[in-house]
């Protein structure tokens, strides 16, 4: 079934339209060098342009799970590889005292008790005991999966290390039990909002796709597929306005998924042109901070007018 | 392994894109799956394979734009005289010509442009690493392509008295043709090959030239230069918090956690070392005897602040001013300004700044703080209050002056470096950027070390 996936750049952008995702042709690139080469793909780009969404999407194409991982401060091996069920190790040794007295029974020396322990004691530390954690699991998949790190940014310097093996070689190495290699390969997407740089070792492992903010064009499209129901001049000024605040100095631009959420807003008050009052009645839909609605605020006027001169021209 | 690729991955590290071995093999394997027809859907492919940050993504773009475009022998203009009546023209000169000189008649463009391809690989011109290369490069390029054999050719003719026959003048205006479009060949690839060494070259005297000796062309580069330094002490320093960090198990608390568990260690308790949040507090002389240094101590001050959470500010010259506000929250720009107006004006007074500091602001200097001052401690002859340096550097962890003027200045005239001198933990001179980043490593060292 695969096998027909990703078979043009051409056949990426049209079925991902289908499925109301709008990618850029640099995106559609990506994904179809990223699936013949077998690659994971560092994306990067501003908060809300489909980083996310682009990993679930790719998850539906491929009619596989999407096992994520979101990253934080703090995050290790335990939260994200894999942790040993210390309960149910606990839980069996209790279950099972009267079976190690029997082990144990006639072992008259100490040397001897501990040899036939030793001869046992890997049974605790076998996969029954293992807790899989999100990329252990997407390893364990048998039918494949996409693999969504998500905001890797946020994790610490080590944690990139710990992803390194997975990365280049989909595999991962658990001491007591040895390496476990990917069933299927999954198909590997990061994300990251670019708090800070990522490691020369990660990126070489990657493919590197950065997503902008999209064009006017983009965005007026994305709009459409988003929100069937918004009348197509609505539309055009929304995005024309959104466009010019961006250029605006801000402390958070409206996202693409904000652009989305005030269409939505626009259709459900029932407006039909874009007025300086609804505007200032829904400013708070895609701005999140006190300054930036101020700021906004005061260059109304100005702002609507380029933006409908930019429209016009 | 294909050519063209290789040569195109020289060009692309020749404009500083890290291209290591692994994403060079890599970037085989996507032209072996996208091909070179579709060039727009090979440009995107090898932008996400070679290029891994945005800065990087531009130099690669602007790179491949280059490369692929870089043809010459294609203008119209010249459509004339290259080519014609070749038939004529070829069988004249017999068996003797050379195949330059049938290509220039018969106007082979494809057959030239290999041939100057060819001859500018063997040339090596993609190892050239200085712009002034190009005449030597030129000169070995003439004699690949063939012309001396043109020209004993053009010779010849003159020589039997055909000089102004119709193949001598096709010969010549093909000669001068040829010379031009190879010029505008070199002309490219240099650009290609060297735009970014020379750049790293430019960029290292920069950083080793006096900072009031700037021109004003190189004003926006140093700018540049600074806040990328800044940005990189700050990301070493971001480690080195972090490595500080990492606990060691803690035995006491294990036990004492699991006595519940009848002595068996389940859960594991690790000993936190105490992060060291860097506490540092700058002063900057912003007087007219060192205003040539402080435009470049403010940039780098406020590209620190960026990245670092807890710097306080002070500028002063006659008194002193706290402009930790301005550098937070104004971008570039006006901030310095600001900063630099923030301080009253007139005769620098250090023994004032520091009463005034000592009055105003003592809270700011804890056991925990690095001080930075910044100033040639030229007091123009007022009182120097050391004691209230002393105080200051008894108060804080360490005390760094840093002195813009060279080494051989320090005390003549009115210049109390000597005074101070003894009571700070380290003093440095720091005229250009390789000394500030020294003296601030040296800090952020002194800052981040586990308590």
């Amino acid at each position: 079934m695969n096998s027909e996936r990703f078979a043009s750049v051409d056949a990426i952008i049209a079925d991902f339209a289908e499925m109301d995702y709008i990618c850029s042709r640099r995106i559609a690139t990506c994904l179809f060098v990223a699936h013949h080469l077998g690659r994971p793909i560092l994306v990067e780009g501003p908060a809300g342009v489909g980083k996310t969404e682009l990993a679930k999407t790719v998850a539906r194409y491929l009619d596989q799970p999407l096992v994520r991982l979101q990253c934080y401060e703090g995050l290790d091996e335990s939260k994200a590889i894999y942790e040993w069920k210390y309960g149910k190790q606990l839980l069996y040794i209790q279950l099972l005292k009267e079976k190690l007295h029997e082990v144990m029974g006639d072992a008259t020396t100490l040397e001897d008790a501990t040899a036939r322990l030793h001869a046992h004691e890997d049974v605790f530390f076998s996969e029954h005991f293992l807790e899989p954690r999100p990329l252990l699991k997407a390893l364990q998949e048998p039918e494949g999966c996409v693999l969504l790190v998500d905001e890797v940014d946020k994790s610490d310097q080590e944690f990139e290390a710990l992803l390194l093996e997975i990365l280049s070689d989909f595999q991962v190495t658990v001491p007591e039990i040895g390496t476990i290699t990917a069933q299927r390969r999954p198909f590997v997407l990061l994300t990251s909002n670019n708090t800070r740089e990522m490691s020369d070792a990660l990126k070489r492992r990657c493919l590197h796709l950065y997503i902008p903010y999209p064009d006017a064009a983009l965005e007026r499209r994305i709009v459409a597929v988003r929100v069937p129901g918004i009348d197509a001049a609505l539309r055009d000024q929304l995005v024309a306005f959104i466009q010019r605040i961006r250029r605006v100095d801000l402390k958070k631009h409206p996202s693409v998924s904000e652009t989305v959420d005030w269409a939505r807003v626009l259709v459900l008050m029932h407006a039909d042109a874009l007025e300086e009052t609804l505007v200032r009645e829904s400013l708070s839909v895609f701005l999140k901070f006190e300054e930036d609605i101020r700021r906004v605020e005061q260059e109304m006027t100005t702002l609507l007018h380029e933006s409908r001169a930019e429209l016009a021209g | 392994m294909d050519r063209v690729l290789t040569d195109f991955i020289q060009a692309v590290r020749g404009a500083q894109v890290r291209v290591s071995v692994a994403e060079a093999l890599e970037a085989h394997e996507v032209v072996r799956v996208l091909g070179y027809d579709d060039r727009e859907a090979l440009r995107e492919g090898l932008g996400v394979t070679l290029a891994k940050t945005i800065d990087e993504k531009s130099r690669f773009f602007a790179a491949f734009d280059r490369y692929f475009t870089a043809e010459v022998f294609a203008d119209a203009g010249h459509q004339d005289y290259l080519g014609g009546d070749e038939e004529a023209l070829a069988s004249e000169g017999g068996n003797e010509s050379s195949t330059l000189v049938e290509q220039l008649l018969r106007g082979d463009r494809a057959g030239l442009m290999s041939a100057l391809r060819e001859a500018v690989r063997e040339v090596g011109v993609s190892e050239m690493t200085l712009f002034t290369q190009r005449g030597v490069v030129m000169q070995r390029l003439t004699a690949r392509m063939g012309l001396d054999r043109l020209d004993q050719e053009l010779a010849g003719l003159e020589r039997s008295g055909q000089g102004g026959s119709d193949r001598a003048r096709r010969l010549r205006e093909g000669r001068a043709y040829l010379i031009d479009q190879m010029k505008t060949f070199v002309q490219q690839q240099v650009a290609l090959y060297t735009g970014a060494s020379g750049e790293a070259l430019r960029e290292q005297a920069l950083a080793e030239r006096r900072l009031d000796k700037l021109e004003e062309e190189d004003i926006a580069r140093m700018t540049e230069l600074t806040q990328r330094l800044a940005r990189r002490l700050a990301r070493q320093h971001a480690r080195r918090a972090r490595r500080a960090r990492r606990g060691q198990l803690d035995v006491r608390r294990t036990l004492r956690r699991n006595m519940g568990f009848d002595g068996e260690l389940f859960n594991i308790h690790w000993r936190r070392v105490r992060i060291d949040k860097p506490r540092v507090v700058v002063i900057c002389d912003v007087s007219r005897s060192v205003s040539d240094y402080t435009r470049f101590l403010l940039l780098f001050l406020h590209s620190l602040s960026e990245v670092m959470d807890r710097i306080r500010s002070f500028t002063f010259c006659a008194d002193v001013a706290e402009v930790t506000a301005i550098f937070d929250e104004q971008p570039v720009g006006s901030a310095l300004e600001a900063a630099q107006a923030a301080a009253p004006i007139g005769p620098t007074d250090y023994g004032r700044t520091l009463a005034h500091l000592v009055e105003r602001h003592l809270d700011a200097f804890t056991p925990r703080t690095t001080v930075l001052f910044l100033g040639d401690a030229r007091n123009n002859l007022s009182d120097p209050r050391a004691d209230l340096l002393k105080l200051i550097a008894q108060r804080s962890r360490h005390l760094i002056w840093l002195n813009p003027e060279p080494f051989v200045t320090w005390n003549t005239g009115d210049s109390i470096i000597a005074t101070y001198q003894p009571l700070c933990h380290t003093v440095r001179e720091c005229s250009n950027l390789k000394q500030l980043e020294a003296a601030v490593n040296q800090m952020l060292r002194l800052t981040t070390r586990a308590a």
